[in-house]
């Protein structure tokens, strides 16, 4: 019993300490969200049961973890029909200018699990883009670079997608 | 007042949205419960597949020994050392191991399979042979008191190069039951060896090995010899006994039947008085006056069975009665 909880608590310190760099690798990766999140939650277990219980001595955690889910994206590839961003098909609108009460009042009256349940019926590009913003905190130079975009296009479709929201909120 | 009141609506909209994407996008907190779920999930599933492995595992070691243990791997008492034939039509091969016990029973032709051989299984060889002669006369095949000569054929095999001295133990234990007399004096037992590849040179034929080794002995246009037959002609009997022992009819029993057969002639108002000579004097070869015997009996008797053709060429050996 005691050997378990040993397990579970270095587990989880090295969870704690490595989760944001490895989520935020994974993340850029993956196409969706939901995929990234299955991926994680693979090389998590499996560090776990390949590492952790067999007592494995890893010098960085963190580099071992990346590269474990280096491996685990490229075989998701491997047997995926990979999603490919055109985004020149889409119109980019103008850009949204969220200033007005009525507008915003959906977003702050809603629950976050309304505002996820609006935000998962978005094209999958748009989905990153805010958790790339919002997740991460990345600027929208940072986002551009990490899906080889132009920055206009990526805050283009940030602000479209804060508009689609409200509408998806206020319906 | 206005600007500053949509500012604060935006910036809380937006920690909004922040929150909801924190909280449901990957959430750490909400992911390490999944994760944990997730290893619980995965340990069972190996736990489970090394369970089903070994419980495979198992079952395969159990199936192997099995296999090991029906074909005798485990149990050297259980190995076939020897063959006893028994041909006397019914045909018998009984398999017997170093012990000299029976372990199986195999019915060799038709009027064979007519009887249950279960129950020989586990008696000792020469019981077990004393056994099938019993059925045999019980059924008829074997009568002691006609004309017929019935012979009965014991052909032993040694089938494993190392127990040659267990096949030569049952051999003579065979032998020393027959030579003790009792119901088994009343017909001529043959005694032969046979060679493993005559053994399998009879199975293929589908001929009793006693048959074929009989067989094999004279020169024929492809027809098989009944013992009958085979025996009838003195020089076969004398070229048998060259590779087998022939342990005669008890004479004295011979002598009585073949005197009951003068008996009945006589009474039938046959000049018999040379044949009754012949049967007093002790010197007399029974052969020749048994084989004269039956020539009168067949002129005078020719509606009976006495001489009636012995087994077909597919079920040789003695006929039923």
């Amino acid at each position: 019993m005691k050997r378990k909880n040993d397990e579970k608590q270095r587990f989880e310190e090295i969870y704690a300490t490595t989760f944001p760099s490895v989520s935020r690798y994974v993340f850029f990766r993956m196409d969706n969200v939901e995929d990234a999140r299955d991926i994680l939650q693979n090389v998590y277990a499996d560090y776990f049961i390949n590492v952790i219980r067999k007592k494995k001595n890893i010098e960085n955690p963190e580099a071992y973890l990346i590269r474990m889910s280096e491996n685990q994206c490229a075989a998701f590839y491997r047997t995926s029909k990979r999603f490919i961003t055109q985004d020149d098909i889409e119109p980019i609108e103008d850009k949204v200018v969220a200033n007005e009460d009525t507008e915003l009042s959906a977003i702050n009256q809603a629950t976050t699990q309304q505002i996820w349940a609006s935000i998962s019926k978005l094209p999958l590009l748009d989905q990153r883009i805010l958790v790339a913003r919002f997740h991460y905190d990345l600027t929208f130079l940072e986002i551009a670079t990490q899906f080889d975009m132009q920055e206009e296009k990526i805050k283009a479709r940030y602000y479209r997608s804060i508009k689609k929201i409200r509408e998806l909120l206020n319906l | 007042m206005k600007g500053i009141q949509s500012k604060d609506s935006m910036k809380s909209s937006m920690n909004n949205l922040k929150q909801a994407v924190d909280q449901h996008a990957l959430n750490q907190e909400e992911m390490l419960m999944t994760i944990h779920t997730k290893i619980a999930k995965k340990t069972g599933e190996k736990r489970l597949r090394r369970i089903g492995m070994s419980a495979l595992s198992i079952l395969a070691v159990f199936a192997l020994g099995l296999t090991l243990l029906n074909n005798g791997v485990f149990n050297v008492a259980a190995k076939t050392v020897s063959i006893v034939a028994i041909d006397i039509n019914p045909s018998f091969e009984l398999s017997v191991d170093a012990e000299g016990i029976v372990i199986r029973v195999k019915a060799v032709n038709k009027d064979a399979k007519e009887f249950d051989t279960k129950s020989l299984v586990g008696l000792p060889a020469t019981e077990a042979t004393q056994k099938i002669l019993d059925w045999a006369k019980e059924a008829g095949y074997l009568n002691p008191e006609d004309l017929d000569e019935d012979y009965v054929l014991v052909t032993t095999v040694n089938t494993d190069d190392e127990e040659e001295e267990a096949t030569e133990e049952l051999e003579g234990n065979l032998k020393s039951m027959i030579l003790a007399g009792g119901d088994i004096s009343d017909y001529h037992v043959v005694i032969m060896k046979a060679s493993k590849i005559e053994w399998f040179e009879s199975q293929e034929k589908k001929v009793p090995l006693g048959m074929y080794v009989i067989n094999g002995m004279v020169q024929h246009d492809g027809v098989w010899l009944t013992a009958g037959e085979y025996f009838s002609d003195p020089a076969n009997k004398q070229n048998l006994e060259k590779r087998a022992e022939i342990i005669e009819k008890n004479q004295n029993k011979e002598r009585t039947n073949i005197g009951r057969f003068i008996d009945k002639l006589e009474r039938e108002n046959e000049d018999v008085s040379a044949l009754r000579l012949r049967l007093e004097n002790p010197e007399e070869d029974l052969d020749a006056l048994l084989a004269d015997v039956k020539e009168l009996w067949s002129a005078t008797h020719e509606t009976t069975d006495i001489d009636a053709p012995k087994g077909k060429p597919e079920n040789p050996g003695n006929s039923k009665k």
